[in-house]
C-alpha cells in the first residue's frame, strides 16, 4: 500500500464515526411486516400431504359411499364401477384438502 | 453483544426471532448509514430513510440469504441497490451534495481532523457514485477487493480499476497532500 493509500485509509476510517442509534432501530422494527405465517410448506410437501389425505379419505369413505352407490344404483337400475368411484373421490379430495390447508 | 451474524440470521430465519434481527440492525446501522450518507452526499435524512428501507428489504429476503457472502456484504448490496433505485427517480439537483448538512456533520463528528477530512470528502464527491462506494467500502470499511465486488455486485476487475482510476483522480484533486 502506498503512502497516499495509507493516508486515505486513515482519514476515511477516522471519518467513520459511530452514529448514535437514536431511535433508528426502533423505527426499522416498527416498519417490519407482520410475522410470517408458519405454514410456509413447500409445494412438494403440500402435494404429498394432499395425496395422503385424499387416499385416507378414500379409504374411510369408500365402503359407505359404495354401499350407498350400489343401493342408489339398484334403485336407478344401473351400476357404477368401483375404480371410477375411487378416482372420483381422489380427484374430489385433493382440491378439498388444498382449500382446507390454505384457510 | 451475543452471537455472530450467522447465528443471528439463523434465529431470524428459523423462528422469526425479532430480538435477533434487532441485534443485527443495531450492529450494522452505523456503518450502513455512514455508507449511505456518503452516497447521498451528506443528506442524513435521506440516507437514514434508505438505510431503514434496506433493513426492511433484508428482513424480507433473509430466508433467501445463503450465507455464501458475509451478512454485511449482502446488506451493503441491498443498500446500494436501494440507493440506485431511489436515485433514478430523483432530479439531479435533489442529489446534489448538501453543503450545510455536511459541514455540520463534520463539525459534530470529527472536530479535530475536520480540515483534512473535508478535503478528502470534497475530493471523493467529485468521483462517480460507484467509485465513491468502492472507496468507502475498501478504505473506509476495510473490505477486501473480493468483498467489495460481492457487496456492489461488480466484477473483481471493475473494483480494481475503479480503485486505480479513482486514486489517479484523487491525487489530482488533493494536490495539497504533498509528499504523500
Amino acid at each position: 500500500m502506498t503512502r497516499f493509500e495509507e493516508r486515505m485509509e486513515r482519514e476515511l476510517r477516522a471519518a467513520e464515526k459511530p452514529l448514535v442509534d437514536d431511535g433508528f432501530t426502533e423505527g426499522v422494527l416498527r416498519r417490519l411486516p407482520s410475522r410470517r405465517r408458519r405454514l410456509e410448506w413447500s409445494p412438494r410437501w403440500t402435494l404429498a400431504g394432499a395425496a395422503a389425505a385424499g387416499s385416507f379419505l378414500t379409504l374411510v369413505l369408500t365402503p359407505p359411499i359404495e354401499t350407498l352407490w350400489h343401493w342408489s344404483g339398484s334403485i336407478a337400475g344401473f351400476e357404477v364401477p368401483t375404480p371410477t368411484l375411487l378416482v372420483f373421490i381422489v380427484f374430489a379430495a385433493v382440491p378439498l384438502v388444498w382449500l382446507l390447508r390454505s384457510e | 453483544m451475543s452471537g455472530d451474524d450467522a447465528a443471528l440470521v439463523a434465529r431470524v430465519v428459523a423462528a422469526d426471532d425479532r430480538a435477533a434481527f434487532e441485534l443485527l440492525v443495531r450492529r450494522h446501522q452505523s456503518p450502513l448509514r455512514n455508507f449511505l450518507r456518503r452516497l447521498t452526499r451528506g443528506n442524513a435524512a435521506r440516507a437514514d430513510d434508505l438505510a431503514q428501507e434496506a433493513f426492511i428489504k433484508a428482513y424480507a429476503a433473509l430466508p433467501s440469504f445463503r450465507g455464501a457472502a458475509k451478512f454485511s456484504s449482502w446488506l451493503y448490496r441491498i443498500a446500494y441497490t436501494t440507493f440506485l433505485n431511489d436515485n433514478r427517480g430523483r432530479r439531479a439537483d435533489e442529489t446534489e451534495f448538501d453543503e450545510a448538512q455536511h459541514s455540520a456533520a463534520v463539525a459534530d463528528d470529527a472536530a479535530g481532523a475536520a480540515d483534512d477530512a473535508t478535503d478528502l470528502e470534497r475530493a471523493l464527491r467529485r468521483l462517480p457514485v460507484r467509485q465513491q462506494a468502492v472507496f468507502d467500502l475498501h478504505y473506509g470499511k476495510g473490505m477486501t477487493h473480493f468483498e467489495v465486488a460481492a457487496s456492489l455486485e461488480l466484477p473483481l476487475g471493475t473494483v480494481k480499476s475503479d480503485l486505480a482510476r479513482g486514486q489517479e483522480k484523487l491525487r489530482e484533486f488533493l494536490e495539497d497532500w504533498e509528499g504523500v
